[in-house]
């Protein structure tokens, strides 16, 4: 088992190996399995733009999409053959009225989307958005589970198949030309 | 890695008076919660130290813990940022305390046990920093709170986020170990306070601490 921590992108192949993002609030899980060469990797996105920084690309949303498909890529998976799926992205603070603190959880769902776009890759699942924390695991047969607080550890859907196995409402908060822009 | 707080060197000394300020701080709070609920509930600061936020999950009980995180920006000649963590069996006993319940008694943190918690860490916040102030003659006032109850993980590394969003910190925090009642009804909290660029200095100099 390997945890991917903040800004970290973890990777596996073959059987054995499982990921988990423990408690994500604002930040994303992109979550990617190429079920032919049978190679998983999970990043932990924090923010949505890196500003040209290269100290961590996973941590930007900007910058981890791609890390992620190059680190698969280096265990053998074929870029075509990857599917997506995402989860997290909430906002957990209430009551204040400063905005950005209210915000960096729908502007990463946001950021992640638009550069997933920008590479022609639609997720076959997202899960983000809300009021409450996650946790999200992949397994090694490519089960992307989502435990939402106060709620049951549910399979979302399976990246090898694409089979959705808990429907989730996804409600873009930002607007749509933002992500027409970026396609 | 260089830190802002590693950076200024804060040493021992300094947090020393950090603990004095935060012990007459907890004085201010037991007057307060005296006049407010008509019950006295001690109060006292085991420990101050130094945390980033990040190791801090594991502080509060490991990163799916669930916590209570009440979050206040503090405006003023030092700016910064205040926060009060405390999980949330402690939540649940800090309602039964202001609600003059059994302790023991509250199982669920509904609109009215949460706005009594987000009251009680403002009146624990502003105490703090009136004892501050009151120390400093410094200028410093917490703005309207915000509230989240979550995964420590989740609530952590939102806060985080925030703070490095809006002053590029670090996010390494002053951590004030608070223990509310005592014997076997005490509840442990703990103060986080991470200073915007600068201020750290502006409180140390106007304690005559500076180069100390």
């Amino acid at each position: 088992m390997q945890m991917v921590g903040m800004g970290e992108c973890k990777i596996f192949r073959g059987e054995g190996d499982h990921l988990v993002a423990l408690g994500l609030g604002s930040c994303i899980g992109l979550c990617a399995f190429d079920p032919v060469n049978m190679v998983g990797g999970m990043v932990h996105v924090v923010l949505p733009e890196s500003h040209g920084a290269q100290d961590f690309p996973g941590k930007y949303a900007d910058s981890a999409v791609k890390f992620l498909i190059e680190k698969m890529s280096g265990l053998g998976a074929d870029s075509k053959k990857i599917n997506f799926a995402m989860a997290g992205g909430a906002q957990l603070f209430k009551g204040s009225d400063n905005g950005k603190m209210l915000n960096v959880g729908p502007r990463n769902a946001e950021a992640v989307l638009a550069m997933l776009a920008s590479l022609r890759i639609t997720p076959a699942a997202v899960d983000v958005g809300g009021v409450c924390g996650r946790t999200v695991t992949l397994t090694d047969n490519g089960d992307m589970r989502v435990k939402t607080l106060g709620k049951d550890d549910k399979v979302l859907i399976n990246l090898k198949t694409c089979n959705i196995l808990t429907m989730v409402q996804y409600k873009q908060t930002m607007d749509s030309s933002q992500l027409k822009r970026a396609a | 890695m260089s830190t802002y707080m590693k950076e200024i060197e804060v040493k021992p000394s300094h947090l020393e008076i950090m603990r004095e300020i935060a012990n007459i701080g907890a004085g201010n709070s037991v007057t307060s919660l005296a006049t407010l609920t008509d019950q006295r509930i001690d109060m006292s600061v085991p420990e101050v130290g130094i945390v980033s936020l990040a190791d801090f999950v594991a502080t509060m009980g490991g990163a799916e813990e669930i916590s209570v995180c009440i979050y206040m920006f503090v405006e003023g000649d030092a700016p910064g940022h205040i926060a009060f963590l405390t999980s949330q069996s402690g939540a649940m006993r800090m309602a039964d305390r202001m609600l003059c319940r059994e302790w023991g008694e509250t199982e669920q943190l509904d609109e009215l046990e949460c706005s009594c918690i987000m009251e009680l860490g403002n009146i624990l916040s502003c105490s703090y920093l009136t004892a501050i102030s009151d120390m400093t003659h410094l200028t410093l006032t917490a703005t309207p709170p915000a509230f989240a109850l979550d995964y420590a993980a989740a609530v952590l590394s939102s806060l985080q986020i925030y703070l490095e969003s809006v002053d590029a910190l670090n996010a390494e925090a002053l951590t004030i170990q608070t223990e509310l009642g005592g014997g076997k009804e005490s509840i442990t909290g703990f103060f986080i306070y991470v200073p915007a660029p600068g201020s750290m200095e502006i409180i140390l100099k106007a304690l005559n601490m500076e180069g100390d």
